[in-house]
Parts: C-alpha cells; structure tokens; sequence
C-alpha cells in the first residue's frame, strides 16, 4: 500500500513537471515570443499586390470617349543580392528598377522566367479624338501624373497614385482577397460638345491656312449657363504624341491676354445705357474722324459727324466710343463697367494657367486711359473673358462664369452661379445694335441666311516691340457675337493674331463665326 | 444515466464543431470565388476600357471618312461638302 502510493507520488511528481514544461512553453509561445510567431503567420498568410487604378475616363458632354487609360505591362528587374566580398567596401544594395516602360507583348515573352525580372501593369493614356480639344484635356506624362490642361488641374479626382496594397493568400499564394481601390480615378464628363468642337476645329485650320496667323483661337459656350462648348487654339498639338514644340502646349484662350480692339466698344455702351445715361437714338458728335481731347488726337477710319449711339456700334467710331467712354460715363464708372463685364480677373474656369487679363488700377489711370480703354486699348482680355462678357449680353444680363467640368464620378460638379450685371431692356437695346453690325454694319460677313446673328468685329493694331509704338503693319482680327440674336443658343469669339492678307475682324474672323454657327445651329436644335 | 447525459453533451459539442469547421470551409470556398470574380472584373474593366478607345477612334469622322472610300462609299464627312451639315 507504502509503495503504491510512493509510486503513485512519483507519477504526481513527474506528470507535475512535464506540466510545468509544457506550461513554461506555452507561456514562451503565447506571450514572451508572441510577436515574432504572429508576424511569421502574418507572413504566411499575407501578400501585397501593387495598385494602381486607371485615371478615370473623360468624355465630352455627349458621353463619347475623349481620353481613356489602358492598361499595358511594363518590365522591372530587382538586381539580385549582391555577393558579399572579402574585401574593400561592400557593394550597395540595389533595388528596383524599370527595364521596358510600356513593353509590348514580345518584350515581355523575352523576360518570361528570366531570373530577377517581372511585369507590372501600367496605364497609358489615350486621347482617341487626336488633336481635338487637346488644350482643354491637356496630357499625363509617363508616370501618369497629370501635366496640363484638365488632366492637371482634375488629377486629385481622375488620378491616381502608386499604392502597395495588403491582400490575404493561402499556402500557395493564391489570392484570397483584393484591397479596396483607393479615392480618385473618377470619370469626368465635360460640357464640350465634340460635334461643335470639331466644327471649330475644322474651320479655325481653314482660317490658319488662309490667313497664316502667328496664333487663332476660339471659345464657344452656351451663354445661358456658361458651359464651355468648343474651346480650340492654333497651334495645337497631340496628346498621343506631345513631344512637339512647347509653344503649342498653350492653352491661348485662356493665357494669350490681349488688346480687345473694338470688341470691347459694346460693353462700354451697354455700361453708359445701364446707368440711363445715354439711349440708343442719342446723338454722338464724331467730329467728322478727328478729335482732339487733351493731349491725344482720336481718328476714325472713316469720318462721319453726328451719329446716333447705336450708330457708334454698328459703325465702330473711335470717336463715339472714347467719347461715351469719357465724357458721358468717365473714369470711375468706366472701369466699373469693365470690371463688371469681368475683365481684369480670371474666370474661374477649371484649366490651369488662367490669366487675369490687364485692368489699369484706379491709381495708374491716366487721361490717356479714358479714351484707350472705350476703344479697348490699355486693357487686355483672353479670348474666354471676351465670349464671357459678351454672352452676358446675350441671355439678358448674368455675367456667367464659363465651365467645362459637367460630372465628376456620375455627381453634377456644381453650375456656377451667375451676377446681374444688366437689364433685360439694356440687352435688349444692345443686342438690336449688335444685330445691326452684322445686318449692315462691320460685321456683315458673319451673317448667315435664315438666322439673325449679333456681335461686334475688332480690328486691333499692335504693339511694335522695337518702337514700343501702335504699328500699322500687325493687326490682331477679331470677332465676338451671338446666335440667334433674339434668343441665343450660342455664343462665340474669334481672334485670329497677325493674319497675313487681310487685317480686319469684319473680313478675317466674321466669316469664321458665320461658317460655325452655320453648321453648328442645326445640330444644337 | 449520467452516462448518457455526459455523452449526449459531447455529441451536441461534436456536432457544433462540425458545423463551425464547416462554416469556416465553406467561408474559404466562398473567399476563393470571389477573388476570382474580382480578378475577372478587374480584367473586363481593362477590357471594356480598351474598347471605348477602339469604338472612339472608330468612330472618328476622318476615319469614317476613310473606311467609306474603301468601300467606295463617300459619305460627305469633309468640311465643304454640301451633303454635311
């Protein structure tokens, strides 16, 4: 019975000790070497997969494809360790590193199992409309970062950045898991209208090749919203090929400032009609085309005496504008009516490099200014703020600030609002006179049978950069205008720089506003 | 009696680890099919994206323009044609 129970001690004993081991064990497995056992399941079970998802989609306002990212591979190699030397420093460690960016199938079947090397997917941009709209959609370089245009100043919404994601995987390494996509890579959807764009694609090369100007642009919006329709530039470039003059990168539009000519004349008698001033039928005293106010001596091209405001317009007297301009609504009111037609500030709209424009501060406002700035001289616009302006004429009296964002991930991007800036009676005044320039005016060429078109035409001397004075031998043509008059579903400007055979805006530009609005109304309808 | 109770236990607890392990495989299958799923999404986005490039350029006036002279079919897509708008 003694030896029994001894035994049965000794069991107890030994059990007890095998229990401690196992225990001591389990402690050093669970707590002390718990890290080091986890990050080893951890390493077991996990992987890491490189995302990138595509830059989003961009269309036009009718859903076709403007820009599209397509996945292509793209060949790395990771040098393999280097060996370790007896002697002299060790060799640096290296890593990644790129081999084929964008690999065609061949390239990447000539790597297969090649130790060291392997393929990752990358996205290439492609611009399927070519040249059309390049400026507004701009481009992404090569790590598909947005670089100009829309693709720079929407890359936080349809870009994306590099991100190694965490997934789970089983003992083969099969995937169990995919990390969810990071924000970013929304669709875009613009409010041009590629079929208007084109249109003014085709006819501003038809202008270029006429005219060979130093540089032409066109913006056509819808002027009861804002959104920018058809936005072109000469010289222009390709997206899928952007290794091309830097020059034609520029987004001239809305970066190119320059003197408005006699564009501007309608803003500064809408401004005088506003304030009650004048009235349409008010008779301007031209001084038969020579006036001499203070220092300076004004010409008109040709001499007219007493002509009625709307006549001023339609004729585009010098005289008559400086004259309203200084005379009837002076310095102060003068510049806050070209302020409030928004010249002298950027619009707002979504594509980088925006340029204000030029508006004399009150404070360098000189005598001269008065009469310059009713002619559109000593102020300068882009060809963005002239159709902004004049398409506030047009819907009857919002100044609109001008957008091409019209969806952002399937979500409305938020229409601007607009400012009253005149009243209906006003817009209307002006646009009966605006209609009567290219009724019988300067503008005759920009009209088109069937359709009542408005606007007014700019025949702007420039600056000689060698005498620093108005030269008669470069001519800036330009026209800015509405169709149809009484209801106008577009508005549009033209500005052709230096065109070589002809200077005025009534011969070199009207014809290019007559031809767009000609085949683009009936596809608005 | 207490037998019995004490069997009947460990089959109810038997059974409900049954039904876990069985729980858990079935999650595993599932995990599975849907990463196969999302690898096939993921490869019919890229796919439908290189065809909206494909139907864009496809249906590019100049191009349309072209593919009709092929088949003798001038459809007016030219600035100045009087059969274009």
């Amino acid at each position: 019975m003694e030896g029994s129970v001894r035994r049965g001690g000794v069991v107890f004993v030994a059990l007890g000790f095998i229990f401690i081991g196992l225990s001591v064990r389990l402690f050093a497995i669970q707590v002390a070497d718990h890290e080091g056992y986890a990050a080893k399941r951890d390493a077991h079970r996990t992987g890491f997969i490189d995302v990138r998802p595509p830059a989003g989609t961009i269309t036009d306002a009718r859903g076709e494809a403007l820009a599209v990212s397509v996945a292509v591979p793209s060949i790395f190699r990771i040098p393999p360790p280097p060996t370790p030397v007896v002697e002299g420093p060790p060799e640096p460690r290296r890593h990644f590193e790129w081999v084929i960016r964008r690999a065609t199938d061949a390239d990447v079947a000539r790597i297969k199992g090649m130790p060291g090397y392997g393929v990752r997917t990358e996205y290439v941009r492609r611009y399927p409309q070519g040249t059309v709209a390049a400026h507004v959609l701009g481009l992404r370089n090569i790590d598909d970062v947005g670089i100009e245009g829309l693709e720079r100043s929407l890359d936080r919404a349809i870009g994306t950045r590099p991100h190694r994601g965490q997934i789970e995987v089983d003992a083969l390494r099969v995937k169990l898991s995919y990390p969810d996509p990071l924000p970013g890579g929304a669709d875009v959807q613009l409010t041009i209208d590629l079929v208007l764009q084109r249109i003014v694609e085709e006819e501003l090369d038809a202008a270029v090749a006429q005219y060979r100007p130093k540089w032409a642009s066109v913006v056509v919006m819808d002027p009861h919203t804002g959104a920018v329709l058809a936005l072109a530039n000469r010289p222009t470039f390709d997206p899928n090929a952007p290794v091309t003059d830097p020059r034609s990168h520029q987004n001239l539009a809305l970066s190119a400032p320059y003197e408005p000519g006699s564009t501007l004349k309608p803003f500064i008698v809408a401004g005088a009609l506003e304030e009650k001033l004048i009235g349409p039928r008010t008779m301007i005293d031209c001084e038969m085309g020579l006036w001499r106010h203070g220092a300076r001596v004004l010409h008109d091209h040709h001499p007219y005496g007493s002509l009625t405001v709307a006549d001023v317009v339609v004729k585009s007297s010098n005289i008559g504008a400086a004259k309203i301009g200084a005379l009837t609504l002076g310095k102060l009111r003068l510049r806050k009516w070209a302020s409030a037609f928004g010249f002298g500030r950027r619009t707002g709209v979504e594509m980088p490099l925006e340029d204000p424009g030029r508006l004399v501060a009150l404070s360098r406002w000189s005598e001269f200014t008065n009469t310059s700035v009713p002619m559109g001289h000593e102020i300068s616009c882009t060809v963005l703020q002239l159709t902004a302006a004049m398409s506030a004429i047009a819907n009857g009296g919002k100044l609109m600030r001008p957008y091409v964002v019209a969806r952002v991930g399937g979500a409305e991007a938020g229409r601007p609002p607009g400012v009253e800036i005149l009243s209906k009676k006003t817009c209307e005044q002006m646009r009966e006179m605006l209609a009567e320039v290219v009724k019988s005016g300067t503008g005759q060429k920009a009209s088109i049978p069937g359709v009542q078109v408005a606007g007014k035409t700019g025949t702007t001397q420039k600056v000689d950069p060698a005498t620093r004075q108005y030269t008669h031998e470069r001519h800036i043509a330009s026209f800015a205008g509405f169709a149809p008059a009484e209801d106008a579903r577009l508005c549009l400007a033209v500005v052709i720089d230096e065109p070589q055979g002809a200077y005025y805006g009534g011969a070199v530009a009207a014809p290019v506003v007559a031809n767009i609005i000609r085949r683009s109304l009936p596809h608005l309808k | 009696m207490k037998a019995v109770r004490g069997l009947m236990i460990v089959v109810v607890l038997l059974e409900l680890a049954l039904i876990v392990v069985f729980l858990e495989a079935r999650q595993t299958r599932l995990r599975y099919a849907l990463a196969k799923k999302q690898e096939a999404v993921r490869r019919l986005t890229q796919e439908n994206r290189a065809l909206t490039l494909e139907a864009a350029k496809a249906r590019r006036p100049d191009e349309l323009h072209r593919r009709a002279a092929q088949f003798g079919l001038p459809i007016g897509t030219e600035r100045g044609d009087p059969r274009r708008p």
